[in-house]
């Protein structure tokens, strides 16, 4: 038996491990979009081949011993996973948003055109265009006094206005590399900290373009399995 | 007793160097646990950020070891031969067109472009296929005109992002391939030809062939990934987003953001149309410059290639991409 291609394959077991656990956990959905789940299946399958060919040539190979190096490179190439015992689950938050805005307004994510839009279909991202385009607020139904109801979580980007505070979500296409933070901003006098998810309901509101929320109810909620908008 | 002692193994170089890899680990693991650190928003961005680019990267990445694998033991040597027999002006087109039947990114075209440049390929054509694979590959085609389709222009972006990836990757091919392979590449112990006599040395090369270059090239990778969620968690977007306004700035700006944000090409198409306050030839730009340098691959590329090829390709990368999106800005992008 070779120590070395036993240690390779140890290494690729795990990995392979790492991604069936993604995909049959649903965990998947905090790593990657769903223009990309596949890759977890796909990973899955490619990763436990190479297992199934270390496991293989496992007696057919000659007996090379493990050298420090490949010690090094086992333990960097896992070194992720390791990261992710250190900090399990970890979530993009406030800094994340504040180090992710790019501070140009419709730099978020494309604009929908007004003919592209769903009528009634309030959610961060559309009511962040409304605030830019008038013929798209009124492509969507957006208008003072409209109900939205919002699940995020609390920032305070340095633009926001006084007497507000925002509650934003990530917008993912490929993976967490590309979240894009969208946020709206709620007209409360009560405050809350950083990274607390709350479920918002009330009417918009404006100030100037800017459209806001005035809530009629504000309530602490657990952040969901998703916690990204596409 | 002391019979027992006496039968007991020497230790292995194996026992040796695992057992301390393990127990740093573990202390690490401890400390970061017991210290709260674990909590702070910056650890966990970064471990998101490095942890997404990574599953998303290595399948390709094993991917590619596999084509590499598979070039190294089963494609007959005369076949290689009679490839790299032709004349470079003939091998640096088609090897870059090569790209167009190679489903893989970036990070899996780095190894099949250095096992067919170590097996006789010319260096130029084989960096010009590494270049244009993750640009021109089906896949990556068919996600641009997925994304851009929203937008009506479906076609001239995609047409134009092969357009101007096969003219990067050839001239990138033409100008740093003049050095010989030996030159070019990393010198490692598996680059020496070896002949295949049965089907099980075969299958046990084939293995060993996989593991070198993914476990090559997959920690590299993890590096790569490592610096681009680190500067994902320490550097504010706007600094770079915020001078975007022209075609010139905005063009080196989305350069800039596709080099930290180290995406997949397969994927990068939806990233890029989201851009919205960038021009369309900016938007070229990312998808053009970001598969062929970014965070990550410099971690590949300086592993598999000898010193300056990174400057030598950026030197190369930045005036192409930069002049090929200001013509697609000035002439394509409807008015």
């Amino acid at each position: 038996m070779s120590p070395r291609i036993a240690l390779r394959g140890a290494v690729l077991a795990v990995w392979a491990a790492f991604f069936l656990w993604l995909g049959l956990s649903g965990e998947v959905t905090r790593y990657l979009g769903p223009r990309t789940y596949w890759v977890v299946w796909f990973g899955a399958f490619v990763l436990a081949l190479a297992v199934v060919g270390h496991l293989v040539s496992l007696r057919a190979g000659s007996p090379e011993a493990v050298r420090r190096s490949d010690v090094a490179g086992a333990v960097l190439l896992i070194a992720p996973l390791i990261a992710l015992i250190a900090v399990p689950s970890p979530d993009l938050g406030a800094l994340a948003a504040g180090r992710k805005s790019t501070g140009l307004s419709s730099l978020a994510a494309s604009a929908p055109r007004p003919e592209n839009a769903v009528p009634g279909k309030l959610d961060f991202a559309e009511i962040h265009y409304a605030s830019e385009s008038a013929e798209y607020a009124a492509a969507i139904g957006a208008r003072q006094g409209t109900e939205v109801e919002l699940l995020g979580f609390v920032t305070h980007p340095k633009r926001a206005p006084q007497g507000t505070f925002a509650l934003t979500r990530f917008y993912i296409s490929c993976c967490a590399a590309d979240a894009i933070p969208y946020s709206v901003f709620i007209r409360s006098t009560e405050d809350h900290t950083d990274d607390v998810w709350l479920r918002v309901e009330g009417r918009l509101g404006k100030i100037g373009d800017l459209f806001v929320v005035d809530p009629r109810s504000v309530a602490i909620t657990d952040e969901p399995k998703t916690p990204y908008l596409y | 007793m002391s019979t027992s002692v006496a039968l007991r193994p020497p230790r292995t170089p194996r026992a040796r160097a695992v057992v301390p890899a393990v127990l740093a680990t573990a202390i690490a693991i401890a400390l970061i646990r017991l210290t709260g650190t674990h909590d702070s928003p910056a650890v966990e961005t970064f471990v998101l950020i490095l942890t997404s680019i990574v599953v998303e990267a290595l399948p390709f990445v094993l991917l590619g070891a596999l084509v590499s694998a598979l070039i190294e033991v089963y494609v007959p040597g005369r076949f290689l031969t009679r490839l790299a027999a032709m004349p470079v002006r003939r091998q640096l087109p088609l090897a870059a067109l090569g790209g167009l039947a190679f489903p893989v990114c970036e990070c899996g075209s780095v190894p099949v472009a250095r096992r067919l440049i170590a097996r006789g390929v010319h260096p130029a054509a084989g960096i010009a296929f590494m270049l244009a694979s993750p640009i021109l590959n089906p896949v990556v085609l068919a996600s641009t005109v997925v994304a851009y389709a929203g937008r009506g222009l479906a076609w001239e972006m995609t047409l134009g992002r092969a357009g101007l990836g096969l003219l990067l990757a050839i001239a990138a091919g033409w100008a740093i391939g003049t050095d010989d392979a030996k030159t070019l590449l990393r010198p490692r112990p598996d680059d020496e030809p070896m002949s295949y006599e049965e089907a099980s040395s075969r299958r046990t090369a084939f293995v060993n062939h996989l593991a070198a270059d993914f476990f090559f090239m997959g920690r590299f990778v993890v590096l790569g990934a490592a610096l681009a969620a680190a500067m994902q968690t320490l550097i504010p977007q706007s600094i770079v987003a915020g001078i975007a306004r022209t075609p010139i700035i905005g063009s080196l700006a989305l350069m800039a953001i596709a080099f930290v944000l180290s995406l997949c090409s397969e994927a990068d198409a939806f990233v890029a149309v989201s851009f919205v306050q960038f021009p369309l030839g900016s938007q070229l730009a990312f998808l053009v410059f970001g598969p062929v340098v970014d965070a990550k691959l410099t971690f590949l590329y300086g592993a598999t290639f000898r010193r300056r090829f990174v400057a030598r390709l950026v030197v190369i990368a930045i005036p192409i991409v930069l002049a090929g999106s200001l013509w697609f800005e000035a002439l394509v992008v409807p008015r």
